[in-house]
């Protein structure tokens, strides 16, 4: 599932990562080229650099808030209607991941793009 | 005096050269940048192609320039801003008869033509050459 939570922000929310194999070939993208390694560099983005929540939660704030829902509402960057929903889609997705795509993904046609390159259904907010 | 609140942002356009054996092509290009036809990356890439094709101001014909006029003077509007990279490129270019398509991306376009303005990147394959090292703010 990916949620635009602005024009310039969404949340990605994994059941099963892909790898960065599966990620290159549904992106189909010829090795040693520009394109593998923009995809390359989206793939890296997502994760390796960018914060996933729940083992952030899991890490260093469950002791601080009881449920996962509370810490997003406290950290203040989601919207109030995916902290509410927040505890089941901790239960059901592995990797809950803020994402601020690069220009090219940042319209509506750039998160029908993610969404397919990760293979992700779009949830209207 | 005027005093704005909010973000301020400036436009910018960055040039590119791209050097090819024969026309250039959609097909040719993707295949340059590494991209299937049928990706979903491909629309993005047709934006940059078009972008390219609406952006270069008469492409260039190199078995025509005339060898002994500096290369600035080979482009119908003289070019100062050719990178020593971009010169070498182009004398070797003339000598094998090859085409150039010179010109700017614009920052205020698409989405799509904005970011690989504002990315720097030089690739090459066995027929098309293309020079955006230029594209850094």
């Amino acid at each position: 599932m990916i949620i635009a939570t602005a024009s310039n922000a969404y949340v990605l929310f994994f059941r099963t990562p892909p790898t960065r194999a599966a990620f290159l070939k549904r992106a189909r993208v010829k090795p040693g080229t520009y394109a593998e390694e923009l995809m390359g560099d989206i793939y890296d983005d997502v994760f390796r650099h960018c914060c996933e929540l729940r083992r952030e939660y899991q890490r260093y704030y469950a002791v601080e808030y009881s449920h996962f829902s509370a810490f997003l509402a406290c950290f203040g960057h989601l919207p109030k209607e995916i902290c509410d929903r927040a505890d089941s889609h901790s239960f059901h997705y592995t990797h809950i991941i803020p994402y601020h795509p690069p220009g090219f993904l940042q319209d509506e046609d750039g998160l029908n793009l993610l969404a397919r390159l990760f293979n992700l259904k779009i949830k209207s907010r | 005096m005027k005093i704005r609140a909010g973000f301020v942002s400036n436009s910018s356009s960055t040039s590119f050269l791209i050097i090819s054996d024969g026309d250039l092509d959609r097909k040719g290009f993707f295949s340059l940048m590494g991209v299937d036809s049928k990706s979903p990356l491909a629309s993005v890439f047709t934006t940059l192609y078009e972008a390219i094709l609406d952006n270069t101001r008469r492409p260039v014909d190199l078995s025509r320039v005339d060898p002994n006029v500096p290369v600035q003077d080979w482009f119908s509007d003289f070019r100062d801003d050719l990178t020593p990279r971009m010169i070498e490129k182009l004398k070797d270019a003339r000598r094998r008869g090859l085409k150039v398509y010179y010109g700017e991306l614009d920052s205020e376009s698409s989405y799509a033509e904005t970011f690989f303005c504002t990315d720097s990147f030089e690739v090459e394959n066995d027929k098309i050459y293309f020079n955006a090292l230029d594209c850094v703010w």
